[in-house]
């Protein structure tokens, strides 16, 4: 399906007692198990261990739909893919070249998936091997037969076995025992992965931590002595300092460096992380996380704050984002600021929960009965989740509109080093004057040239009004009168072009002028950016570009376009493709980012789009690439 | 200046006063940030602050001077507001920093009323703060004639709206050198004071401040402190040591002395000695005084009868007083 | 602690202005003649006027329908929201802004149907609002459709061969709710009763919900009428710590001493009796409240920011 990209630099091995060091300048690893065995945490230290060390890193969790699905199934394979690297990395890449797996049967969710590379070298639990169970023995050689397609290099691993030297229940050791031998494997400096765990148990007993050393010593040792390979991926020392945080973290992190006051909202996965993480430290800043009784409540109540002068957020995805939609409308037509995050999950209705996908753009730029102009902000890396926070806000309060920040669930809960934030005292939230006004201030005083207006709070003497959704003029005063209707209409929206009046346009990633261009948005970037710099190295003639700004769209697109002979998305939702029945240019349904170029710039973008439940592969990306360039002229 | 930590339950009794104080001082230093931030005259720096504003994610994305253009509204604000502005901003902020310190007192003796008119001066410069501020933003602050309202803003100077909002003043003070009385001053408007006292003090140390409009609680740490913080009128209570009487006077109880008062508990009379200014004589007069009020109202026994007044020991309790106070009364020496 | 609106700016100014029930008023309200909404407004102004409520710290909140025009007539802070909402939205505004006096006004469609969800929880936060329930039985704006309160019987648009259900009482719904802490009836047709109602609400620390019985003389004018008219069909409760209406001595022949902070009393009579009862069915100050166990101190700027920092630290690289 992809080709391996090429190296950035050869790789070098040496040869150690008994093993080989191999030095490479990037790799990529996972660690599997039942849901409940820690895979993922032992992952995210993996990761978070890596970037503190000084390499490029980025994780994706391997999520399974169900809380408990049943163990030893495919389906329920749950974990983590690691790719770390000399310099930064910022995306999960194409397949895993290590694999350390509990079970047989979550390893082949993995194989059948093709995400591991040919030559992959697997770790496997081998305790299913003389199971008890005659059918767990059964399922254990019919995985191996399977697994024999390919070329990879298998070795069995007592795991199980090992872990029950130190613990009863090996469900609860086998992470920290597989965190010891990926830390053998990497050469990791241990004092650092024992802070890791020390940082994890910090609430447990000190017995618990000292339980989980045991085993991740134990781990270390038994890959000393039973594995005969080691990889080396250098780590350069940042000459700035860095952090590491998942991008529902960094988004809170941000909501609080953005002098945001109120979190509203109410549990929705992949979007609830950011709410526990605020709930433990927003109070001490002087702020609140409200769990309303639902979505409607949660953003109505966010409206409330921020009428009453605090500026106030609401967080969810897809379906939250559904029941939202007629208050949306309200703080449009009121202009009350509000920011909105929404970290998309698949869809539509349940979708996938868990997974990636870039289905709620539409929903956000157009998405609510009547004309509802709003802003609609994508971060594309984990550092732009927590910096697009305070723009976004400053942006609602300018505008005295609605912004919308869109991130994903591959943002969500992938972890990436990024430089650390300088926080700025400018960056907070301006304190409601509360001063009288004149007696007969109006609420919407609009600049009739842009459309902007100086916000009235409640407690200022003078400005009494009643905020509306009705359509109402300058006073807030009911008016259905036809030129009042059409003349405000027109305000609401100039302030989009006004805004956009103040965007630069985007800066292309790769040569002005080429043959094709990659049109991408959120969390894809760093794939697709990837995926263009090895097509360049290849020769091909392609360049990149990423928009932040979806509404209003950053100006000259259409410029930018004509220096491109194709122009072409590539997204994280549904399109239709040409070869399917019934389906042709003029039928198909696009990606729908295409969609608002087409629309926007009459240009004839094209896309390719996958809904996978996974972020893309560059390799993925590149073939496409390749294939579009070899289709000759017509787009 | 450093004090005792509370006991927990007056800790948390008063731990949302001075939060709420603080959180309005917290929240007037913002408001100034923000009209100093107007106050950035010259673009240069005004551009400088729309940059930062904006954030990271903006840059290479807004243009920042196209952006500024319009987010800046006029400023009502004249330059020469920003060092009163930048003034009044310090205050804020220094009295933010103190947070509870602020709001007590370690009295080790002195002049009481001094004392507690000084620490309300200091906790008083936040209004002051507030005041200038507002001054200097309608352009009416004159040096000489508000100045002095950052260095102290005496209590009597504070008006009602001030009043209701300062935080209760928590005095620290040993029993012998309190003399509670004097505290009357303060009582007015919506002022709070505490007094945790530390050994002995005359037992019925409030008492002389009962009055219809004011909540006087004199008791320990389970004493009703949250009721009386919440009382919109005055208030005062006194942490005592066990030895002292317990009593509650709440001024909503009812029209009657009978309804407001509730005795929890009566001393002993008290040793012959002076405390707080007040000889033996006139602490067994505030007993007195304490009982013949809490005489309307039920008042319980007191804890022991001196055996010499035991046999005769009338009936009720307002007569068993006396009889005590008689037995006694030949100790009123100094 | 009330007065402190996360300020002190403007404390320096004693504020001496005093209010008529004129100040009060906003446009002419555009409700039909003889609508029970009117009485209302002029109940609510009359109560502005009594507590001397300052303009700008009073907030109307209100969702979508006929009664929901209510923010408009009133000359203070105000937000007409969307149909069923009202509650969210005061909610927000409350734990923003707890200095200010908020009062949500609601339909019978408004509040127990499309808002049924925000009622429940809002009885629970037990937020300290007074929550006007203006029940004509009836949609009156979308023009004659059954709500949850319409009788039984009762033809509409929607269910012309009346209504197939029996009516939901609000005032046994909101009783049943865990945390319930003020629960009152009144009708638009017995002013003083009504304005001491709503006294006793505004009086009360938490979520104060009144149900005034509004007569809609366009849609439904005979569900109330008898009960306006015949004094005999209605019984007060009566209690120190509730109403008691003098002014109605001698008018209503039943009247029944009733301890409102006795909730088991309180379900007993909120059940359907042959009378229509108003008066306090359950108050009691001592309730949780959401906003004060939330209530979150404010940080300046640079307190944010050292904190923040101690938050990034654990991050670091
Ligand atoms: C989401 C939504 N659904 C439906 C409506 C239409 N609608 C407006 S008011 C109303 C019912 C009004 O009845 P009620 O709440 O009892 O108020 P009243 O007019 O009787 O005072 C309805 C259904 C709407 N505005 N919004
Ligand atoms: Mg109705």
């Amino acid at each position: 399906m992809s080709s391996t990209p090429p190296e950035q630099a050869a790789p070098t091995l040496s040869q150690e007692a008994g093993h080989s060091v191999l030095t490479l300048p990037e790799h990529i690893l996972e660690v599997l198990s039942d849901s409940g065995e820690g895979a993922q945490k032992c992952g995210q230290s993996f990761g978070a261990v890596s970037a503190k060390m000084g390499n490029g890193a980025w994780t994706v969790e391997i999520i399974p739909a169900e809380i408990q699905p049943p163990p030893r199934t495919p389906d329920g394979a749950s974990g983590v893919r690691i790719r770390i690297g000399t310099q930064k990395i910022t995306n999960w890449g194409n397949r895993t070249k290590l694999a350390i797996a509990f079970n047989d049967q979550v390893l082949l969710s993995r194989h059948r998936l093709n995400a591991l590379a040919d030559d992959a070298i697997i770790l496997l639990d081998q305790a299913p091997e003389n199971h008890d169970n005659p059918q767990v023995r059964q399922e254990w050689i019919e995985a191996l037969e399977e697994l024999s397609s390919r070329n990879y290099r298998l070795i069995k691993v007592p795991l199980e076995e090992e872990c029950l030297k130190i613990v009863d229940n090996p469900r609860q050791g086998k992470n920290m025992f597989a965190l010891g031998m990926l830390s053998w494997v990497y050469l990791r400096d241990l004092e650092r992965v024992k802070e890791q765990i020390a940082h994890q148990f910090r609430h447990k007993a000190k017995a618990v931590y000292e339980r989980n050393v045991r085993l991740l010593e134990a781990g270390v040792s038994w890959a000393e002595q039973n594995l005969d390979f080691r990889f080396d991926i250098p780590t350069t020392t940042p000459d700035e300092d860095m952090v590491v945080m998942n991008g529902n973290t960094a988004l809170g992190l941000g909501a609080m460096a953005a002098g945001l006051e109120m979190c509203s909202m109410y549990p929705i996965t992949p979007a609830t992380s950011v709410s526990h993480f605020l709930s433990e430290s927003f109070d001490r800043l002087g702020g609140m996380v409200h769990q309303a009784e639902d979505e409607i409540a949660a953003i109505g109540v966010a409206l409330g704050a921020s009428f009453a002068g605090k500026v106030a957020f609401t967080v969810t995805s897809g379906p939250g984002l559904a029941l939202k939609t007629e208050f949306i409308g309200l703080a449009v037509m009121t202009e009350t600021p509000l920011v909105i995050v929404d970290v998309q999950r698949g869809g539509p209705s349940t979708g996938l929960p868990t997974k990636v996908e870039q289905s709620d753009l539409l929903a956000a730029v157009f998405g609510q009965p009547g004309d509802c102009p709003k802003v609609v902000l994508a971060p594309s890396t984990i550092e732009e989740c927590f910096h697009c926070m305070i723009t976004a806000r400053r942006i609602a309060e300018t505008f005295r509109c609605v912004v919308m920040v869109m991130s994903d669930a591959n943002l969500a809960t992938g972890q990436q080093p990024f430089k650390r934030p300088t926080l700025d005292p400018r960056w907070q939230s301006v304190q409601p004057d509360l001063s009288e006004v004149p007696v007969g201030t109006e609420p919407l005083q609009w600049d009739p040239e842009t459309g902007l207006s100086p916000r009235l709070i409640p407690g200022q003497p003078g400005g009494m009004f009643t905020a509306t959704g009705l359509a109402h003029n300058e006073g807030s005063h009911i008016r259905s009168d036809p030129e009042n209707n059409q003349r405000t209409m027109e305000l609401r929206s100039r302030k989009l072009a006004v805004l956009q009046s103040t965007l630069k346009p985007p800066v292309v990633v790769g040569p002005e002028h080429a043959d094709l261009l990659v049109v991408g948005w959120g969390s894809t970037r760093g794939a697709i950016e990837e995926a263009i710099e090895k097509g360049q190295q290849e020769g091909l003639s392609v360049a990149a570009l990423n928009l932040t700004f979806l509404s209003p769209l950053q100006p000259g697109l259409g410029e930018i376009f004509e220096n491109y002979k194709k122009v072409m998305t590539v997204e994280i939702n549904y399109s239709d493709e040409l070869d399917q029945p019934y389906i042709n240019a003029e039928n198909r349904r696009r990606g729908q980012l295409a969609w608002l170029l087409r629309a926007t710039t009459l240009v004839d973008v094209d896309c390719w789009t996958r809904v996978f439940g996974q972020p893309l592969c560059p390799g993925d990306i590149l073939d496409v690439i390749r294939g579009k360039l070899a289709a000759g002229g017509q787009s | 200046m450093p004090s005792d930590p509370l006991p927990s339950a007056i800790q948390s009794a008063l731990a949302p006063h001075f939060d709420a104080f603080r959180s309005a001082v917290a929240g007037t230093s913002e408001q100034i940030r923000s009209s100093l931030a107007e106050l950035d005259s010259d673009v240069g720096s005004r551009l400088a602050r729309e940059e930062a504003g904006l954030g990271g994610f903006a840059d290479g994305c807004i243009d920042v001077e196209r952006f500024a253009a319009l987010a800046t509204g006029q400023s009502k604000l004249t330059a020469g507001a920003k060092p009163t502005l930048e003034a009044a901003q310090k205050v804020l902020m220094e009295i933010n920093q103190a947070g509870a310190e602020l709001n007590q007192l370690r009295f080790d003796g002195g002049d009481l009323l001094q004392e507690v008119h000084a620490a309300l001066a200091s906790v008083g410069r936040a209004f002051g703060a507030a005041r200038v501020a507002e001054l200097a933003r309608t352009g009416s602050f004159r040096k000489k004639e508000h100045g002095g309202l950052l260095k102290a803003y005496p209590y009597p100077q504070w008006n009602a709206r001030e009043r209701r909002l300062a935080p209760p003043l928590v005095i620290h003070c040993s029993g012998k050198d309190l003399h509670a009385g004097a505290l009357s001053l303060f009582l007015d408007g919506d002022a709070k004071l505490v007094l945790v006292v530390d050994g002995v003090c005359p037992p019925a140390l409030l008492a002389r401040l009962i009055s219809p409009g004011i909540f006087v609680v004199q008791g320990d740490e389970s004493a009703p402190l949250e009721a009386m913080l919440a009382w919109k009128g005055p208030g005062i209570a006194a942490l005592v040591h066990d030895q002292a009487a317990r009593f509650v006077h709440d001024p909503e109880g009812g029209a009657s002395i009978a309804e407001r008062l509730r005795l929890d508990f009566l001393p002993e009379a008290p040793k012959p000695r002076a405390l707080g200014g007040l000889s033996a004589g006139q602490q067994l007069e505030d007993l007195q005084h304490l009982t013949a009020l809490a005489g309307s109202a039920a008042a319980p026994a007191p804890a022991s009868i001196p055996a010499n007044g035991a046999a005769s020991a009338p009936a009720t309790p307002v007569d068993k007083l006396a009889a005590f106070l008689l037995a006694r009364a030949h100790l009123d020496q100094e | 602690m009330s007065e402190n609106c996360g300020t002190l700016m403007g404390c320096g100014v004693e504020d001496e202005r005093s209010f008529s029930m004129d100040d009060y008023s906003g446009p002419l309200a555009r409700w039909c003649p003889g609508c029970g909404d009117h009485a209302v407004l002029a109940g609510v102004q009359r109560l502005l006027a009594k507590e001397q409520l300052k303009p700008e710290r009073t907030v109307f909140v209100s969702g979508i329908g006929c009664s929901s025009r209510f923010p408009h007539y009133v000359d203070t802070y105000g937000f007409h929201g969307i149909h069923g909402r009202a509650l969210p939205i005061a909610t927000g505004i409350k734990l923003a802004r707890p200095d200010l006096d908020v009062f949500a006004v609601m339909g019978d469609g408004d509040c127990c149907s499309i808002g049924a969800g925000h009622w429940i929880h809002a009885i629970r936060y037990n937020i300290n609002m007074t929550v006007l329930l203006l029940d004509n039985n009836i949609y009156g704006l979308t023009k004659k459709q059954t709500s949850p309160t319409t009788p039984q019987g009762f033809a509409s648009n929607t269910q012309p061969r009346g209504s197939f259900l029996p009516a939901l009482d609000p005032i046994q719904t909101t009783l049943g709710v865990t945390n319930a802490s003020f629960v009152a009836q009144t009708a638009d047709w017995v002013p003083s009763h009504l304005a001491q109602t709503l006294e006793a609400a505004h009086a009360h620390p938490g979520f104060a919900f009144v149900r005034i019985l509004q007569r809609c003389p366009v849609f439904t004018p005979t569900i109330f009428e008898e009960a306006a008219m015949n004094t005999d069909l209605t019984e007060l409760l009566e209690h120190e710590n509730g109403v008691t209406d003098e002014a109605l001595k001698g008018v209503y022949p039943h009247t029944l001493y009733h301890d409102p902070t006795d909730i088991q009393e309180a379900r007993r009579l909120a059940e359907s009796s042959s009378k229509v009862r108003l008066g306090v069915f359950y108050a009691d100050p001592g309730h949780a409240r959401y906003e004060e166990l939330r209530a979150v101190p404010k940080r300046t700027a640079e307190e944010k920011i050292a904190l923040l920092n101690a938050e990034i630290d654990r991050y670091a690289v």
